[in-house]
């Protein structure tokens, strides 16, 4: 029955494979908007390549540098928003849980996606 | 077994897996990546799934989680915990009953649908598609951990004295 296990764990490692193409494939290089959303309603759009502070409501604290997006600054728990890798690419989010608050790289190639999916 | 005897029995398995998710929430791995975690306490839930059955594995589970909810956290890691669980013992229950995996076998699936239903309660709470990001990332873990937990909850199932 070890065998049988083999083939489970080759079948998840295709499935993940398979994923990971696919969204490398959907994802762009020059994304040049940031979306911010809080509790699925638009927070606000930025121009990634402007340098600027925002902070979302009195909770996070996000910073464009370097066309790049990072959270500064959250107040929760788990602090997996702080720690994240800056984003810069269509696609790429950082997610603060807790507060409800995502991180958006957008730009065309994501959005036609998004409205041809709907 | 004497219905006392088991109902102790049992009550020291949920103090177990409570020990098991404090200690390993103080071990850090990958903070970057959210849900990610060693899963020790799921020793006891393959254990009772192989030694006792399904019901007492899901009732350890849940009175586990509740616990450990009200203790350290909040309704909303209740409510990952929760899902998580329930589906990683749904599909382990399935495996081992068309008995075609070894305890590892199941013991990954187990690790994979946990973090499978973290996700699915996650995408509900934030709904982006872009959840599905973190997709190959949560199953390679939940392969990687669940094989830890499988060997070492055999080794468990085979040698320990419990519920004979």
């Amino acid at each position: 029955m070890k065998k049988r296990d083999l083939y489970l764990i080759i079948g998840i490692v295709i499935v993940a494979a398979v994923c990971w193409a696919m969204l490398m494939l959907l994802q762009n290089e020059h994304g040049d908007q940031l979306q911010i959303s809080v509790n699925q309603e638009v927070y606000g759009v930025y121009n990634l390549n402007e340098e600027q502070v925002i902070a979302i409501g009195d909770t996070n604290v996000c910073e464009i540098t370097n066309g790049s997006a990072v959270m500064l600054k959250g107040e929760c728990p788990d602090q997996v928003c702080v720690h994240s890798k800056a984003i810069k690419k269509t696609g790429q989010t950082i997610i603060c849980m807790p507060n409800k608050v995502v991180l958006e790289i957008i730009g065309i190639s994501s959005e036609m996606i998004d409205t041809i999916a709907e | 077994m004497k219905a006392t005897k088991r109902i102790a029995m049992l009550g020291l398995m949920v103090t177990l897996a409570l020990i098991l998710s404090y200690v390993e929430s103080m071990i850090p791995v990958f903070v970057g990546i959210p849900g990610i975690k060693l899963g020790l306490a799921n020793l006891v839930s393959v254990f009772l799934l192989y030694r006792t059955s399904f019901k007492e594995a899901v009732l350890v589970s849940v009175v586990r989680i509740l616990i450990s909810g009200f203790m350290f956290g909040n309704l909303m890691s209740i409510s990952f915990s929760m899902a998580g669980s329930i589906l990683s013992l749904l599909v382990m229950c399935i495996l081992k009953k068309i008995n075609r995996f070894s305890v590892i076998g199941v013991s990954i699936a187990g690790g994979c649908m946990h973090n499978i239903g973290q996700l699915i309660v996650a995408a509900f709470v934030v709904q982006t598609s872009k959840l599905l990001y973190y997709l190959p990332v949560l199953l390679i873990s939940g392969l990687i951990t669940g094989m830890l937990i499988g060997v070492a909850s055999g080794i468990l199932i085979k040698r320990l004295p419990f519920f004979t």
